[in-house]
């Protein structure tokens, strides 16, 4: 079965009652994850838009769409997936 | 029960919450020990020679503590309760969707709870901190007179005083004695007025 390894998000998320620390270190730490990198590309009154880019060896995406959205933020879409081959 | 608690210790050391209770807690933890210290100056000022007296200064005293607790709790859980509803809603409109689920609704049902509870305790831990001497005024007069009491209780409370101020110069990050000193002399400004009040 293909693994995903790496995923580009689009996320609204708010600006002062969730830190981008606190996202990126909470998705960080999920299992099959490798790394996150978060980039602010919008700010608006009390909230911004940020790109992830998370990638991992396994990535698990639903369960991270559900955390993201958990933690107060709000998934708008997945601009990019890339999944490996596990065979 | 304990996953609770983490939960709870988590949200009340949120740079969202801490900051907002550590000024409730120097705050009134200030009332408290203003109101008390302006109870035993007025007792010593009418004078206190026998125990039945002092246990009127003590019950008064008690009486104020728990109702400045009492105010504290109410007033602080309304008032935060309100502000934290209103900033959810302004959020959820900006988020376009239901944020009560979420860890930033959970933060603001939670803060109100230990705001409150920071501020109606630190005026009571304040407050009882200074009636201590007139416990043992009351239970040992043998060793401790009445008026000792009430003027150990006056130090003790300056002590206080001395505490607050000296922790907020820590947080501030500015001289903890200096800061400490400020406190201590508003207790001593009030301590000069009502003795000459009194004088009159």
């Amino acid at each position: 079965m293909a693994k995903i390894t790496k995923l580009v998000l689009d996320v609204l998320k708010p600006s002062e009652k969730l830190s981008s620390s606190d996202l990126v270190g909470m998705l960080a730490d999920l299992k099959g994850t490798d790394s996150v990198d978060l980039t602010v590309e919008e700010l608006d009154k009390k909230v911004e838009t940020i790109s992830l880019i998370i990638e991992g060896t396994n990535l698990d995406v639903d369960l991270i769409q559900e955390k993201i959205e958990e933690s107060g933020a709000s998934l708008h879409s997945i601009d990019r997936i890339k999944a490996t081959s596990s065979s | 029960m304990f996953e609770r608690l983490k939960k709870l210790k988590e949200y009340a050391t949120s740079e969202h919450v801490a900051p907002i209770s550590r000024r409730y807690f120097v705050m009134n933890g200030f009332d408290g020990a203003m109101t008390v210290l302006g109870v035993i100056i007025g007792a010593l000022i009418a004078g206190i020679t026998t125990t039945q007296e002092l246990r009127l200064v003590l019950f008064s005293a008690l009486g104020s503590t728990l109702a400045i607790g009492l105010s504290g709790t109410a007033g602080a859980f309304m008032a935060e309760k309100a502000e934290r509803v209103r900033e959810l809603k302004e959020l959820e409109k900006r988020m376009m969707k239901d944020m009560e689920s979420t860890a930033v609704g959970s933060e603001a049902k939670i803060a109100p709870i230990w705001v409150s509870i920071v501020d109606g305790g630190s005026p009571v831990l304040t407050a009882l901190t200074t009636l201590v001497p007139l416990f043992f005024g009351m239970f040992f007069p043998e060793v401790i007179k009445p008026q000792v009491a009430g003027y150990l209780a006056l130090i003790v409370s300056l002590t206080v005083l001395f505490t607050l101020g000296a922790y907020l110069g820590k947080i501030s990050k500015r001289s903890v004695i200096l800061n400490g000193l400020k406190m201590v002399a508003a207790g001593v400004f009030m301590t000069g007025i009502l003795f000459l009040a009194g004088g009159f």
